[in-house]
């Protein structure tokens, strides 16, 4: 392993390198060597590309096998579409070349059966970027306490992720190949419940639609689902994921509950990432309607915790913060909760 | 001349064990209602009770429906005695108050509703949930449009387990029990507010305690006619032991969020040198004062002459849907209820 860890950056539309990438570039011992767009990334998309070459002193490539063949890096920070995901990461694990991979995996079984083989037969290293998952603080202190058995043995679970921010984090109407709020959030329930109940579900049942936002429904995807999973040794879990309208409320709402034999657990405030204001808005009489709730974003250092965990994990073989099992049975839930009927405003009566 | 009192209904209550002392204090908190009499298998119980409240012990329901000055008899028995009571009481004249669920099957539902509607009388199921101030709020807030349609809703009011070991009850019991006992109320609070019954409903449920056959634990999930999803959560294994009961009632449409939660946002807590100490989560404890409202209706609507507050169609299709998610518990399927003719 070289003394300084090489990292590039692949993808600049989804907030991913923001967050993620630069986040590890952050870390002592790492460079950045390169940064290129991802295919199918919009012209704002490159566009931020160039800005982040710029701000982060590296060279600008017009695509991944320029910067790889350029630069030679130890790990790719991946943001590209579900449907590239495959391709790309089988062009960095053909050539050992670390991956941290944005989710969703991919669009299909066959997709993550690819990525399944391709790191396999490499050995390279592969991380799924969910750092919420498991290292937002007050998640890691709930599962530090229930993986002591302060709760006992876990029987029931209730994990909800809302994000109410608004329609410019939506997908865009007419988008080919986009996935919905279900592929997008449930990961982080999926994982952190997997590790909860140290297995996979058995039986999964999920209602999932177009409640929210009516493009969404045009496209096929959803903005909301909710799912009923049963686990290994009687344990039930439910979800609540989706992007909801309630634009006053400009953080996301996760909030999570573990009841055991011997305890309960809860999260209440997931990310823990908010101070709650109330400043006058509207002005309005009404008890209810004054419009002055807010929710101020502190940026918390938990993802760059989870990107020291990687750059380590990296650095000294040690098994990846967040697995390709991990991220595989995951997308297995999902797929098999879109073979699901969507509920539809029209039902028989 | 003195002004004349409100006319006072009669009351006898059937079954003085349990939520019968706060059925009671509920009739003493309403002017429209009186409790004369009352009446268990348990002499003790009865005397018990009518020596508190000042009312007579019946030896017998005969008695007790034979009470010319009883108009109103309140069934707070055994859920598996509901039907022959409550048409024991019709089959007498009187009207009829019953506790959840009215019955365990919907041919002895129906039999009820035809029974009253023969009679003339009034009779409804007892849902005090409606009146409790917060279920009424939100309530309210939804139907006015608050949060625009409903997408998501949560309901739960989690505490600890229901059952110990030394009870013998529970052995009589099966695993849909909690549910088929208890979903009612949330069950109605979900179809009152968004003025329809679910046309598909899912369960899934965990024992809880290890030696008990009651699942004390299930979660419905309840899809209605316009989209909405809810989550009618019958939680009773929150550990340890004295875990503080309250609700958890979340409502996201697609122009707002509401969130009740009595364990976030209304919470008393202690910390002292013996550690830490809920106090206790519960915004309003008082389910008296939930009961008295219903029976304050029920009484006005007797008096008046029109429609009680709760139709038991109404209720009938509330039970139609707590024992669909009973089914779905047996089976692990879903019950779509158009199918099956509910």
């Amino acid at each position: 392993m070289r003394t300084m860890l090489r990292v590039g950056l692949c993808g600049f539309g989804y907030g991913h390198q923001r967050d993620y990438g630069e986040a590890i570039l952050r870390q002592s011992g790492v460079r950045g060597i390169g940064v290129c767009p991802a295919p199918g990334d919009s012209s704002m998309d490159i566009q931020t590309a160039h800005a982040a070459a710029q701000r982060l002193n590296v060279p600008f490539f017009d695509k991944l096998e320029a910067l790889i063949a350029a630069t030679n890096p130890d790990l790719m920070s991946l943001a590209v579409r579900p449907l590239e995901n495959p391709a790309a990461v089988e062009y960095c694990a053909e050539r050992k070349i670390g991956v941290l991979c944005e989710k969703p995996l991919a669009i299909d079984e066959a997709g993550m059966e690819r990525i399944r083989r391709a790191i396999a037969h490499s050995g390279s290293y592969f991380c799924m970027a969910l750092a919420a998952a498991k290292f937002a603080r007050p998640i890691e202190l709930l599962r530090e306490q229930v993986q002591r058995g302060a709760i006992g043995h876990p029987r029931v679970a209730y994990y909800q992720y809302l994000q109410p921010k608004g329609p410019m984090f939506t997908k865009a109407p007419g988008t080919v190949g986009a996935t919905g709020e279900l592929e997008n959030f449930a990961p982080y329930a999926l994982v952190f419940l997997h590790e909860i109940f140290q297995a996979a579900p058995f039986e999964v049942y999920c209602q999932r639609g177009a409640r929210f936002y009516p493009w969404y429904d045009g496209m096929d995807i959803d903005d909301l689902a909710v799912i009923h999973l049963q686990y290994p040794g009687n344990g039930i879990a439910t979800v609540v994921v989706g992007r909801t309208t309630t634009q006053s409320l400009p953080a996301t709402d996760l909030r999570i509950e573990v009841i055991g034999d011997a305890g309960v657990v809860h999260a209440d405030h997931g990310l823990a990432n908010r101070i709650v204001g109330y400043h006058p808005i509207t002005g309005s009489d009404e008890d209810w309607d004054r419009g002055g709730l807010t929710w101020h974003r502190i940026d918390m250092p938990d993802i760059d915790r989870f990107a020291g965990k990687v750059v380590e994990s990296v650095r000294k073989g040690l098994p990846a913060p967040i697995s390709l099992d991990e991220a595989i049975s995951a997308q297995r839930v999902i797929a098999t909760c879109l073979q699901q009927p969507r509920v539809k405003e029209q039902l028989p009566v | 001349m003195a002004a004349s009192s409100p006319p006072r209904l009669g009351v006898g209550i059937i079954g003085c064990n349990g939520v019968a002392w706060a059925h009671a204090k509920g009739h003493a908190l309403v002017d429209e209602t009186e409790l004369k009499m009352v009446y268990d298998l348990d002499a003790q119980r009865a005397s018990g009770m009518a020596s508190t409240y000042e009312c007579s012990v019946a030896r017998s329901v005969d008695e007790l429906l034979a009470r010319q000055d009883i108009q109103i008899v309140d069934i707070v028995t055994p859920d598996e005695t509901h039907v022959e009571f409550a048409l024991q009481a019709v089959a007498a004249g009187k009207h009829v108050l019953v506790e959840k669920p009215v019955a365990l099957a919907l041919d002895d539902f129906d039999q009820i509703i035809h029974a009253v509607e023969s009679a003339g009388v009034h009779a409804m199921g007892i849902q005090n949930k409606r009146w409790s101030p917060p279920n009424r709020k939100m309530v309210e807030m939804v139907k006015g449009g608050a949060v625009g349609q409903p997408v998501f809703i949560r309901i739960a009011e989690p505490a600890s387990p229901f059952h110990t070991p030394d009870q013998k009850i529970w052995q009589q019991r099966d695993a849909a029990w909690m549910l088929v006992h208890n979903g009612c109320h949330q069950v109605d609070l979900l179809c009152w507010m968004l003025e329809a019954f679910p046309v598909r409903v899912h369960a899934v449920s965990h024992p809880g305690q290890d030696w008990l056959p009651v699942h004390e634990f299930i979660s419905l999930m309840l899809t209605f006619p316009g989209g909405t999803v809810a989550l009618s959560e019958e939680n009773r294994i929150m550990q340890p032991a004295g875990y503080p009961f309250h609700r958890e009632f979340y409502v996201v449409g697609t122009e707002g969020t509401l969130d009740l939660s009595d364990r976030q946002h209304h919470s008393t807590s202690m910390f002292t040198q013996d550690g830490f100490t809920p106090l206790g989560h519960e915004q309003y404890p008082d389910e008296e004062n939930n009961f008295a409202g219903q029976f304050r209706e029920f009484a006005q609507a007797i008096l008046e002459e029109r429609e009680t507050p709760i139709p038991l169609s109404f209720t009938r299709q509330v039970v139609a849907t707590v024992l669909a998610g009973a089914e779905s518990m047996r089976n692990g399927q879903t019950v779509e209820m158009t199918e099956v003719g509910r």
